[in-house]
């Protein structure tokens, strides 16, 4: 079957089979940003927002997406132009493995986009469907509370 | 002394030479790349570069003991988009260990591609390579293979008993003693323990039985292998040993290195397991054998069942002191279990000993001993802390009661027997990884001021021994302390090769390999701040069996250390060789044998490098100290390569050390205990650590926290279940639990930074200690707030409730 | 869910329902679809989506407020009326169960319509004096708790209904996990109305045992009538203990689910002294 799926800004007319996972769609289609292990929805590094919102793309119906538009973490910034969050987490020791890091940051946008003053407890809570190994969390909450100070600020987009 | 956010400290002490690159926060090289999603991970460059390529699904045990009495694959090979079915039958029969250890390797030869006989529920059967994955996992559906079941050996206590079922018939090379299911064995003995023991005052003596629990990585394992143009396996995999496994590899299926190259892209994340060859003898088979890309990844299933977990072990610890809580004798006696294979079962368990014992170096009699048994459950291996954890789970729960019993604090008690500056202790020099070990002289710690500030974080007077009480909940603090190792002495070997470019920049190739440690961040830092340069003008290439030099691997703490050696060394003699021209240059003369002289990676407050009194680097210039006169180091590289005295500006080096500095750490943590439904929160955590100094403070403070983090998941809630006949039940994440930052407490890192003088630019080893702590740490919390002692991990709310349950009747 | 062949995007409940009904077992309504990618049922075929059928509104009206089943959990934590209803027992249980990618996909009809044994939406909704709307042939409303008794397969969920008349009652939730983003290793829900010290109103649920959801009148009966006290709560538990049947399975033992099951009824008793003053 064929959908219309707007990733990253960018209309896709894509053809599918109707039993197609989205993570498997998106990576195919060399959305490769968009990583993922467990297929059971636990890990979060398959996270992409849908309609602004974080989903975990493992577990998605394609066809579901028919008509919605998907962010990944490349339509949130990329090298040359890093979103705040992005270079927030580089700035503060965020990053060990990586594998995680699009899924956190792409739920951290949602989150941002909503409440743009987060607690620290409004970070876990929004964040907690992305599991990280390597960093223990901590230095990703404060990366994303000085991203949105610097969002709220107004010294990045 | 700085102070960095809330909840951590950096303190550093003035005996440090003063450094601009070292010791900074330093954005990670590739942490632009890693924040948006690169196409970096083995999966990612097969997903992108090779459209084609075939997919590998794995065929496992469902029985734990047992022989392939016949295996059909016909049916699965006829299947359509089917390219290969590779069993017993048709592979090579070579005995081989997985464990990515240094040569000669120290686990035994118990592990062949493919067997008919069948070990663990989850044992290698078969693989087929299809055209895709469902094509890959619906041919080995038809794959029909009978067993002959045996008796399994489902508990490491009866492994040894007489009778019990042979695991390893064909007595591997290196296995201690198959007949009686022993792997491996070590004994050491410093004085005569058992007589000490009978004639201390007080001896104290426990049992104590960590579980089996999991790396869990985010990447699981994923190796994809092709043919180049000429033939050549190139081999992509997550892995922590590339050369390891290009000689694994090479061993098994007869290729020669020069048709081998292993590569090593971005990994998500180690710990540990990925020091195993697990799947690149199977796609580099595929390869050779289709002449077409072959990729497989572990599914979390099979990450969980069939890649590797940390030894569970039974410990007896047993300490002598004196009235006055002088220690006089340590005996310990490990009984490990380490599944079907004997992957790391000698050196996780000497390490036991080795990582442990020293700490307490005033006991004069020592005893280690201790027997790692083949059961038919998953294999055990390499994992973060490697056996330490273990150890330290038994010796600062042990001397926590032995504190109760002689009515002192546990702080004193440690402080008045722990390992000092200019001390030693016997069993650095008894026991190595494997063999013998290398005697230590301890050169740097902070271990009193580590103790005194972290008791200070977490409020120690005022909470110890107070069971301060909500309702049916009730708090208590607790400590532990700890030592680990940097690298392996005289066998861990790596080397750095430095090359400077026309504009005055270097490009550094290492073999040491990041696995999201940073790695290469920090070997960077450490060859700019030797070169006077930024991390602009650093470029770096790592873990590239073809293009890199050599380097054992991201495993025993070694990299910063022993790999940080190697990049200081190759910094400076190619920083000798600018300067050779530099002064040619200036016209100034410059003794020839100090530019050839075999560079030194300590900094030595004394001896300064002699050649620095005539040049020095600052900002990309060769500075002259008689004349004050610069030279752009890119003039030099212009005049090498087109002008005068051509020839290339270059150096390999390697580094191997006598040395390997322990660091240190003491952890407290703050519970909260659930008299109703045994659940232990942990409210509040310290870890106070000494890691020489911090090349790059905010990935060391990261480097804590994760290993804190899945140190507190291990205490608490991670923990494999096994049905009746050894088959993993919570083989998921979401059945087995690791934490999600709403598990998470408060974790503070105080890091002391103090200089030692073996390594480079002063640093220690810091990626494994952290995961020690919350073991020990939280049981004796436990302990504090309920007076209940839990002897074996984890303290799940289950476990907890029976023991309260237990003391009140 | 075996190999689809065709995903069919219904334009109302009634065209969503005929489909259903004239494929049988070969078809699957899609709610946020996790469930359905999960645990797949080899028979089926054909999926139904139902998100253009209207049922992703949250209304209050005279009687009830009304969770269309293709709201989300998320949403569901979000609203207004929702966190006003029984102390916002079921707001906080939306916005915290699972994490927050699954809260964004889950929708109510499909935690109902899957009801695994595990489910804690349902035991809780269940505690709230849920109703549930469906259409088989007709469209008809009944309890919840009898819904998941006897349901039909292809049967459509069209909502949840919580009668207005509970909305000032005090619903409690108490799930006792490993993680927090873990199933209950035992789950506890409850609706309890107090008039001057004194329970008045009192239905009580268990789950989580390992099996599904369980009402237990007798042990309300034990509340209604007694003084908000710890004694009343303690008695309470220990006949919950004798009343809730408990399992093992690889979370727990059942003889510590036993424990749990009384300690909730403690619980209760603490959650409702701070209630009453």
């Amino acid at each position: 079957m064929r959908v219309s799926i707007t990733i990253n800004a960018v209309q896709c007319l894509l053809e599918i089979e109707p039993g197609d996972i989205l993570l498997d769609v998106l990576r195919r289609e060399g959305y490769v940003e968009v990583k993922g292990d467990c297929h059971t929805g636990d890990c979060g590094a398959c996270t992409v927002l849908l309609d602004g919102k974080p989903v975990a793309s493992c577990l998605m119906l394609a066809a579901k997406a028919d008509g919605h538009a998907v962010t990944t973490v490349r339509g949130i910034g990329d090298q040359r132009h890093p979103h705040a969050l992005q270079k927030a987490f580089v700035h503060n020791g965020a990053i060990q493995c990586g594998y995680c890091i699009p899924g956190a940051i792409t739920s951290a946008k949602a989150l941002l986009d909503e409440n743009p003053e987060p607690t620290r407890e409004d970070i876990r809570l929004a964040m907690d469907g992305n599991y990280c190994r390597c960093t223990g969390y901590e230095q990703q909450i404060e990366a994303v509370l000085e991203a949105a100070r610097e969002l709220r600020e107004g010294g990045f987009r | 002394m700085s102070s960095g956010p809330t909840w951590f400290r950096h303190v550093t002490d003035a005996s440090a030479p003063e450094t601009h690159v070292v010791g900074a926060t330093v954005d990670k090289v590739d942490g632009y790349a890693l924040a948006t999603g690169a196409p970096v991970y083995t999966d990612d460059i097969a997903v992108q570069s090779f459209p084609s390529r075939l997919h590998g699904c794995i065929l496992g045990s469902p029985i734990a003991h047992g022989i392939i009495t016949s295996i059909d694959t016909a049916e699965a090979e006829a299947l359509p988009g089917v390219h290969l079915v590779l069993t017993y039958k048709n592979t090579p029969r070579t005995f081989y260990t997985t464990a990515g250890q240094g040569w000669p390797e120290p686990s035994p030869y118990d592990n062949q591609m493919f067997t008919e006989h069948v070990r663990f529920v989850g044992d290698r059967v078969a693989v087929v390579f299809a055209n895709t994955a469902a094509i890959a996992e619906k041919a080995v559906k038809l794959i029909n293979v009978t067993y002959q079941e045996l008796p399994a050996v489902l508990d490491a206590d009866e492994a040894m008993t007489e009778g019990a079922p042979v695991i390893h018939p064909e007595d591997p090379k290196g296995a201690y003693d198959a007949t009686r299911n022993i792997a491996a064995h070590v004994d050491i003995s410093v004085g005569d323990v058992d007589r000490a023991l009978t004639q201390t005052d007080i001896c104290i003596s426990e049992t104590y039985r960590s579980h089996y629990a999991q790396h869990t990585p985010m990447e699981t394992h994923t190796a994809l292998a092709y043919p180049d143009a000429f033939g050549k396996i190139i081999i992509v995999s997550s892995t922590q040993v590339p050369w390891h496994a290009r000689r694994i590899v090479s061993r098994i299926l007869g290729i020669p290195m020069t048709q081998l190259r292993v590569v090593k892209p971005r990994v998500g994340g180690g710990f540990g397991t990925k020091q195993e060859v697990l799947l690149e003898d199977l796609v580099a088979c595929a390869a050779m054998r289709t002449g077409r890309p072959c990729e497989i990844k572990y599914t979390r299933k099979e990450e969980f069942i069939s890649s590797r977990t940390r030894h569970p072990m039974k410990i007896d610890m047993a300490i002598g002191c004196d009235r006055d809580g002088n220690f006089k004798a340590l005996k310990m006696y490990v009984l490990s279990n380490t599944g079907a294979y004997g992957s790391h079962s000698l050196t996780v368990m000497s390490n036991t000993g080795s990582k442990t014992l020293p700490l307490y170096n005033k006991a004069h009699d020592v005893r280690f001993y201790g027997d790692a048994v083949y059961t038919n459950l998953p294999v055990p291996g390499a994992y973060r802390g490697y056996g330490a954890t273990q150890g330290y789970f038994a010796l600062e729960c042990t001397i926590d009661d032995l504190a109760a019993q002689l009515g002192m604090d546990p702080i004193a008690l440690r402080k008045q027997n722990m390992i000092r500056i200019g001390e030693g202790s016997p069993i650095f020099e008894a026991l190595g990884e494997g063999r013998q070990g290398v005697a230590q002289t301890i050169k740097s710690s902070s271990l009193p001021a580590l103790l005194d500030m972290g008791a200070d974080a977490i409020g120690w007077s005022a909470k110890r021994g107070k069971r301060i009480r909500s309702g049916h909940r009730v708090r208590g603090v607790g400590m532990s302390m700890h030592m680990q190792g940097s690298g392996i002495p005289l066998i861990d070997m790596a080397s750095a090769s430095l090359k400077l470019n026309e504009d005055g920049s270097y490009f550094l190739t290492i073999g040491a390999t990041d696995i999201g440690t940073g790695s290469d961040t920090i070997l960077a830092q450490m060859a700019a701040e030797v070169l006077g340069v930024g991390m602009d003008k650093i470029s770096v290439l790592s873990s590239d069996t073809d293009l890199t030099p050599f380097d054992t691997g991201a495993y025993a703490s070694s990299t910063t250390f022993v790999s940080g050696g190697a990049v200081v060394k190759a910094a400076k003699s190619i920083r000798n060789q600018i300067f050779a021209v530099a002064a040619q240059m200036l016209g100034e003369e410059l003794d020839e044998s100090l530019v050839r002289a075999e560079p030194k990676v300590e900094w030595d407050n004394m001896q300064p490098d002699p050649i620095l009194s005539f040049y020095h680097m600052e900002d990309g210039n060769v500075v002259s100290v008689r004349s004050d006169r610069k030279v752009p180091v890119s003039d030099v590289a212009y005049r090498s390569y087109y002008e005068v005295n051509q020839r290339q500006i270059a150096t390999t080096q390697s580094f191997v050390s006598p040395y390997s500095p322990p660091p240190f750490a003491a952890h407290f943590a703050e519970v909260e205990v659930d008299e109703l439904t045994g659940k232990v929160e942990v409210v509040h955590y310290v870890a106070a650590v000494d890691c020489g100094v911090s090349i790059n403070p905010s990935l060391v403070r990261g480097q804590i926290l994760g290993a804190v983090t899945n140190g507190i998941g291990f205490a608490l809630t991670e923990e494999y279940r096994f049905g009746s006949h050894g088959n993993m039940i919570n083989a998921s994440l979401f059945d087995y639990k690791i934490l999600s930052r709403r598990d998470m407490p408060p974790v503070d890192v105080i890091v002391v930074d103090n200089y030692e003088p073996t390594g480079p630019w002063g640093a220690k080893s810091v990626a494994e200690i952290g995961i020690n702590g919350p073991l020990p740490a939280i049981g004796n919390a436990i302990f504090d707030a309920t007076g209940i002692r839990l002897h074996a991990s984890p303290y799940t709310p289950e476990r907890v409730l029976a023991a309260l349950h237990a003391k009140s009747s | 869910m075996g190999v689809i062949t065709e995903y069919y995007r219904a334009t109302s409940c009634d065209d969503a329902h005929a489909k259903a009904k004239s494929l049988g077992s070969a078809a699957a309504y899609v709610g946020g679809g996790v469930e359905l990618v999960l645990r797949r049922n080899p028979e089926v075929a054909t999926l139904i989506d139902l998100s253009r059928c209207g049922l992703g509104r949250i209304v209050k009206t005279a009687e009830a407020l009304s969770l269309g089943a293709q709201v989300t959990l998320a949403a569901i934590s979000r609203n207004g009326d929702v966190k006003a209803y029984a102390g916002g027992s079921l707001a906080y249980l939306a916005g915290h169960i699972a994490h927050n990618n699954l809260r964004n996909m889950i929708t109510i009809g499909g935690a109902i319509g899957r009801n695994q044994p595990w489910n804690d939406i349902v035991p809780h909704l269940i505690a709230l004096g849920a109703y549930v709307e469906i259409q088989d042939d007709q469209e008809r409303v009944m309890p919840l708790s009898d819904f998941i008794r006897q349901r039909e397969p292809g049967t459509l969920i069209l909502g949840v209904r919580l009668p207005l008349v509970n909305a000032d009652l005090h619903g409690f939730l108490w799930r006792f996990t490993r993680t927090q983003q873990d199933i209950s290793l035992l789950h506890c829900s409850a609706l309890i109305g107090v008039q001057e010290s004194v329970v008045s109103a009192a239905t009580i649920v268990y789950a989580g045992r390992p099996g599904g959801t369980v009402l237990y009148p007798k042990v309300a009966a034990e509340l209604i009538g007694r003084p908000v006290k710890a004694e009343t709560f303690l008695h309470a538990g220990d006949v919950a203990a004798q009343a809730v049947e408990v399992g093992d399975d690889l979370r727990a033992s059942g003889s510590y689910r036993r424990e749990l099951v009384r300690a909730a009824m403690v619980r209760l008793g603490e959650e409702m002294a701070g209630v009453a003053q």
